[in-house]
C-alpha cells in the first residue's frame, strides 16, 4: 500500500521563560491510504501537538524545529503560509474534541458548511447548499434541509460532531485527523459518532489518525497503533500485536490499569508516579523512573527505537 | 506508600535534570509586564511630588510677583526664576502645578476609596445572598450608570458647598456602581468554585466561607479597578475645577489651571502644557499601573 | 416508588441492627426555569425524579448515567450541597432534611464529598496544610496547632504523599496527587460516607488506577461507605458492590454489579454496556446504537422517559410510567417488559 502521509524526525518546540522546549522530539511515522493510525497517549504526552504541527495550526510560541512532514509529494514543512491553505481543508481535514466549541456560534450550520467548498473548489449559491444538505444527510443529520439554516447552539453536542465531520467531508479529504473526536461525548452519543466515522472511511477510503486517550476507541477503530509518551513514540505497530503481545512497559502497564467490564479484579495494576514535566525531562528513557524494570543503563541513555518484527518498533532497551 | 509513590527504584536521583532557580517573582513580572514598571514610576513620582510640594516649591503657589509679570503685564514664559513660566496674575506655575498634584491625588484616592467601600460591600451582598436584595441592589446599579455621574456629582457639590473634601466625597458616593458590578460579578463565580462547595460540604459557616474564600478572591480584580479609578476621579476632579465647580480659586488645581490658561493660550501657551501634561502622565500612570496589575493578577498568564 | 419504601422499610424490619447507613427515598430535585423581568417561573427541570437507593456500612454503591442524567445532582442534593425540592434523606436514621443549619453543620462531619477537577476544588490561595487543617478548624478537632499538623502529616501519608510537602500549594502537584489530596480532606473529619463525584474522570488511566486502588484501600482499612458517581461504565463496574443507572433524573435500573453486566435487563443500561468500547481488537461486538439524542429533562417525553430511543417500546411505554419492580432478588428496574 503506499503511503499518504510520513512524518520523519518531527521535532516541535514551544517557548517559555526558560526558552524553547522540544513538546514532541524526534517522532517518526507513516500513513497509509485508506488505513486508520491510531495514536495514544496521555495528557502531556504531545499526541495534539503532532496533529497540530502536521496542520501546522501551532500557537504562536510553538515551532517545528526539525525534521519533515511528507503528504503526497510535498513537505509540509516548507510549505508556504498561502499553500498550507490549500491543503487545510481540503487535502487534510480535522476534527477536534470540542463540538461547543469548535463551531462558530454566529453563523448558520450551512454557511459553516460551504464555506470551505467556496475556499477551495469555488462553489456558492444553490449548488453550495445543496451540497451541504447533502453533506449533512451523509452524516445522518436528520431534517438536513431545515438544520442547514439552523444556528449550532440548537444542536446536542453529539449533532456538533456531526456537522463537524460534515465540514471535514466537504471537500472529500485524503486525510482526516480526528483529535479526540468523541472525548465530549456520551458513551452512547460516542458509538454513534465511532460508527459514522468507521462508515465513511470505508466509503470513501479515506485516510484517518485518530488520536485518543482512550485504548477501547483504538482498539474498535485503527489499523495500526503509535504510542507516545512524554513526546516520543515509544511502541509502534499494528493493533492487533500491541494489544496482544504489548513490548513497552508503558504500554503494558497502560493497558493493565484500565478496568474491564467483563473482569472481577479487586486490584488494578497501575503505574506509579507521574509523567515528567516537559521543562525537566530526564536524558535516558523517559519511562525509566517509572518503569519496574529500569536499570541505570535506562537512565543513561534513550534505547532508540528498535525493531521488535517487520513493522513494529518499541523504545525500549527489553527489545 | 509515600516513598513508593515517588521514588519506584533508587534511579530517581540518576535522572534528576540540573533545575534552574527560577528569577524571582517580581522581577519575571517586570520583565512580563514592564508597562506596569512605567505606571508605578509615574505614580511613585506622582505621589513623591505631592507629599512633598511644600519642600519642592520654589515659591508660594498663590503669592502673585510683581516680576512675574511682563512689562506690558502680561504671563511670563518659563526662564531661570520662574522654571515653568508664571500665569496672568504673576504666580509661579511650577509651584502651583506642585500643589495641583495635591489636589488630584487627594481628591482621586479618597473618591476611590469611598467608591471602595460601598461598591464592594454592596456587590458581595447582592452576589452572595442573591434573590430580592440582588434585584434591588442591582437596579439600584443599573440607575445610577444609565446617569451621567458628572451631573449628580455637580448636583450635590451645589447642595453640599464647594470643597475639595465635599468634591471627593460626591464622586466617591455616586461612583459605586462599577466596582458594584465587578465584585458581584467575581462573587457569583467564585461562589461557583468546587473547592467553595467543598468548604460548604464541610460544614463551613457562611459567614467563614465569606471571608476566608470569597473575600480573598475579590481583593485582585478590586485592586485594579481601584487603580483604575484613581486615574479616572481625577479626571474628574479636573473638569469640575475647570467648570469651576471643584476647587476653588485662588488655591490650585489642574483642572482650573487649565481653565485660566485657556484664555491666554494663543500668547502663552505654556499656562496650558504644564498641568496638561501633569495630567496626563498621572492618569497615563494609573491607568497603565491597572491594566498592568490585571495582567500580573490573571492567573493564566505568569505562573 | 412506594415499592421501594415498603422494600428499604421491609429489610429495615428484618435486620435492625444491620440498618443502611443512607436511605434515600424519592428524592427530586426540580430547578426553576425563570423568565422575563420579574423572573417569573415559566417551567421546572427535572433534574431528579423521584430517585431512591440505600447505601450500607462499608458498601459501594455505583451511580451511573449520561449527562444531564441527574447523577451529580443526586450525589449533591443527599448532601444537601443543593437542597432537595422532596423526598427523604436518612443517614444513621435520622433524616437530615429536617435538621437546622447548625445541626447540619456538625453532620457534615460523617459525610463528604469528593469532586471530580483535582484543579478547582482545591483552593489555589491555600498550602495543602492549609486545606487539610481547614476542616479541622471548621469543627474544632483539635485545640492546638501541633495536633493539627501532626493530624496534617497523616492524612497525607494516609493517600500516599510525602508529608515534607505540606507547605506546597496545590499547582506544585499533578492531577493525580491534587485528586488525593482532595480525598485527604475529606478523611480529615473522619467521615463514614464518601460521595465520590466523577473522582477519576479527569485523570489519565494510568493515574486513574492508582486513584480507584486507594479509594478501595481506604475503604478497607477505615470501613468507608461510598456513593461513586461516574459517566465511565468500566470504572463504575470495577469498584461497585451494586450499581443503580439513571436515565433522565430517574433511577432505571439497580442491582449488584456483576448482575448488572452479566444480565442488564433494561434496555437503556443494554445499550450502555454495549456501547463501551472494548480494548481487545479481536472482540466479538454487537452494538445496540441507540437512535437520537438525550431529551430535555425539562421537556421529559411522557411515560417511561426512555420509549423514544428504546428499540423495544410498545404502546403502554408511551403513556404510562413503569413502576419500580424487583424482577429478582435485589435486581430492581423500572420497564414494562418486565411488568
Amino acid at each position: 500500500m503506499s503511503t499518504i502521509l510520513s512524518v520523519e524526525h518531527l521535532t516541535t518546540s514551544f517557548g517559555t521563560t526558560s526558552g524553547y522546549v522540544p513538546a514532541i522530539d524526534d517522532v517518526s511515522f507513516h500513513i497509509d491510504k485508506g488505513e486508520t493510525l491510531g495514536i495514544v497517549g496521555e495528557s502531556g504526552c504531545g499526541k495534539s501537538v503532532t496533529s497540530l504541527s502536521i496542520m501546522k495550526l501551532l500557537t504562536a510560541n510553538g515551532k517545528i524545529q526539525s525534521g519533515s512532514i511528507q503528504f503526497e509529494d510535498r513537505d509540509l514543512v516548507k510549505l508556504s503560509e498561502a499553500d498550507m491553505r490549500k491543503v487545510r481543508g481540503n487535502d487534510i481535514a480535522m476534527i477536534f474534541q470540542e463540538p461547543m466549541t469548535s463551531l462558530n456560534p454566529v453563523h448558520k450550520i450551512g454557511k459553516q458548511i460551504t464555506e470551505s467548498l467556496r475556499i477551495h473548489k469555488g462553489m456558492r449559491g444553490p449548488a453550495a447548499r445543496a451540497r451541504a444538505i447533502e453533506l449533512l444527510n451523509l452524516v445522518g443529520i436528520p431534517r438536513a434541509a431545515e438544520i442547514v439554516d439552523e444556528y449550532p447552539h440548537r444542536l446536542s453536542g453529539g449533532m456538533r460532531q456531526r456537522v463537524m465531520i460534515a465540514i471535514a467531508m466537504a471537500c472529500d479529504p485524503k486525510l482526516l485527523i480526528a483529535d479526540e473526536p468523541t472525548t465530549a461525548l456520551d458513551v452512547t452519543i460516542q458509538a454513534q459518532i465511532l460508527d459514522l466515522m468507521r462508515k465513511l472511511k470505508a466509503e470513501r477510503q479515506m485516510a484517518m489518525m485518530l488520536i485518543t486517550h482512550d485504548l477501547g476507541v483504538v482498539a474498535e477503530m485503527c489499523d495500526r497503533v503509535v504510542v507516545m509518551y512524554a513526546g516520543k513514540v515509544v511502541e509502534q505497530g499494528n493493533v492487533r500485536d500491541i494489544f496482544r503481545n504489548p513490548t513497552h512497559p508503558y504500554t503494558i502497564g497502560l493497558l493493565n490499569s484500565i478496568p474491564k467490564l467483563d473482569e472481577r479484579k479487586t486490584r488494578l495494576d497501575s503505574i506509579p508516579g507521574a509523567v515528567p514535566s516537559i521543562e525537566n525531562m530526564p536524558a535516558g528513557c523517559r519511562f525509566a523512573a517509572r518503569c519496574e524494570h529500569a536499570t541505570q543503563r535506562c537512565a543513561d541513555a534513550d534505547p532508540g527505537l528498535r525493531d521488535v518484527s517487520g513493522d513494529y518498533q518499541a523504545r525500549c532497551v527489553l527489545v | 506508600m509515600a516513598t513508593v509513590m515517588e521514588t519506584q527504584n533508587g534511579i530517581k536521583q540518576t535522572l534528576a535534570y540540573p533545575q534552574k532557580k527560577p528569577a524571582p517573582r517580581v522581577w519575571r513580572l517586570l520583565k512580563a509586564y514592564p508597562l506596569v514598571f512605567l505606571g508605578g514610576i509615574l505614580v511613585l513620582g506622582l505621589i513623591f511630588v505631592a507629599v512633598f510640594a511644600p519642600q519642592l516649591q520654589h515659591f508660594n503657589p498663590n503669592q502673585q510677583f510683581q516680576n512675574g509679570l511682563s512689562a506690558m503685564g502680561g504671563p511670563l514664559p518659563p526662564n531661570s526664576t520662574f522654571v515653568f513660566g508664571t500665569d496672568d496674575l504673576g504666580r509661579d506655575i511650577f509651584s502651583r502645578v506642585l500643589f495641583g498634584a495635591r489636589v488630584s491625588l487627594e481628591v482621586g484616592v479618597f473618591s476611590s476609596i469611598i467608591s471602595l467601600f460601598i461598591g464592594t460591600s454592596l456587590g458581595i451582598i447582592s452576589g452572595y445572598f442573591g434573590k430580592f436584595v440582588d434585584t434591588v441592589i442591582m437596579r439600584l446599579t443599573d440607575i445610577m450608570l444609565a446617569f451621567p455621574l458628572i451631573l449628580f456629582v455637580v448636583a450635590l457639590v451645589a447642595s453640599l458647598g464647594q470643597s475639595i473634601t465635599n468634591l471627593f466625597i460626591a464622586i466617591g458616593v455616586l461612583g459605586w456602581a462599577v466596582t458594584a458590578r465587578v465584585v458581584r460579578a467575581q462573587v457569583l463565580s467564585v461562589k461557583e468554585y468546587e473547592y467553595v462547595q467543598a468548604a460548604k460540604a464541610l460544614g463551613a459557616s457562611n459567614w467563614r466561607i465569606l471571608t476566608k474564600i470569597i473575600f480573598p478572591n475579590i481583593i485582585p480584580p478590586v485592586i485594579v479597578l481601584t487603580t483604575l479609578s484613581i486615574g479616572n476621579n481625577m479626571l474628574l476632579e479636573s473638569t469640575l475645577s475647570y467648570l469651576g465647580i471643584g476647587v476653588a480659586p485662588p488655591n490650585a488645581s489642574w483642572g482650573n489651571m487649565l481653565a485660566e490658561g485657556q484664555q491666554v493660550f494663543q500668547y502663552a501657551p505654556w499656562l496650558l502644557y504644564y498641568p496638561g501634561l501633569a495630567l496626563l502622565l498621572a492618569v497615563l500612570g494609573f491607568n497603565l499601573l491597572g491594566d498592568g496589575l490585571r495582567e500580573a493578577f490573571n492567573p493564566r498568564r505568569v505562573r | 416508588m412506594a415499592d421501594v419504601q415498603t422494600v428499604e422499610q421491609g429489610k429495615i424490619a428484618a435486620d435492625k441492627e444491620k440498618m443502611p447507613l443512607l436511605v434515600v427515598r424519592d428524592l427530586k430535585k426540580h430547578f426553576p426555569i425563570k423568565r422575563g423581568l420579574i423572573q417569573r417561573t415559566v417551567g421546572h427541570v427535572r433534574a431528579v425524579d423521584g430517585v431512591s437507593l440505600s447505601v450500607d456500612t462499608g458498601e459501594t454503591f455505583g451511580l451511573v448515567g449520561e449527562s444531564g442524567c441527574g447523577k451529580s445532582t443526586t450525589g449533591r442534593s443527599i448532601l444537601r450541597l443543593i437542597e432537595p425540592t422532596a423526598g427523604e434523606i436518612l443517614f444513621e436514621g435520622r433524616d437530615i432534611r429536617k435538621m437546622g443549619s447548625a445541626e447540619m453543620r456538625r453532620m457534615r462531619r460523617k459525610m463528604q464529598i469528593v469532586f471530580q477537577d483535582p484543579y478547582a476544588s482545591l483552593n489555589p490561595r491555600y498550602t495543602v496544610r492549609q486545606v487539610l487543617e481547614e476542616p479541622m478548624l471548621i469543627h474544632n478537632l483539635f485545640s492546638t496547632a501541633a495536633e493539627r499538623k501532626k493530624r496534617a502529616s497523616q492524612l497525607m501519608e494516609i493517600v500516599g504523599l510525602s508529608p515534607s510537602r505540606l507547605d506546597r500549594y496545590p499547582h506544585e502537584f499533578s492531577g493525580g496527587q491534587r485528586q488525593r489530596i482532595g480525598i485527604a480532606r475529606a478523611l480529615a473529619v473522619d467521615p463514614k460516607l464518601i460521595i465520590a463525584d466523577e473522582p477519576v474522570s479527569a485523570l489519565d488511566v494510568s493515574v486513574q488506577s492508582q486513584v480507584l486502588n486507594l479509594l478501595d484501600d481506604l475503604q478497607k482499612e477505615l470501613g468507608l461507605a461510598y456513593v461513586f458517581i461516574a459517566h465511565d461504565l468500566s470504572v463504575v463496574k470495577h469498584i461497585s458492590d451494586r450499581i443503580g443507572v439513571m436515565y433522565l433524573g430517574r433511577m432505571v435500573e439497580l442491582s449488584p454489579a456483576d448482575a448488572l453486566y452479566s444480565e442488564p435487563l433494561h434496555p437503556y443500561s443494554q445499550a450502555l454496556l454495549s456501547a463501551v468500547p472494548v480494548p481487545d481488537p479481536e472482540a466479538k461486538r454487537d452494538r445496540i446504537i441507540l437512535q437520537g439524542d438525550l431529551p430535555s429533562p425539562s421537556k421529559p417525553p411522557t411515560g417511561c422517559p426512555f420509549h423514544p430511543r428504546c428499540k423495544d417500546a410498545k404502546d403502554i411505554c408511551k403513556t404510562v410510567v413503569p413502576t419500580w419492580e424487583e424482577i429478582r432478588p435485589d435486581h430492581f428496574v423500572a420497564c414494562h417488559l418486565y411488568s
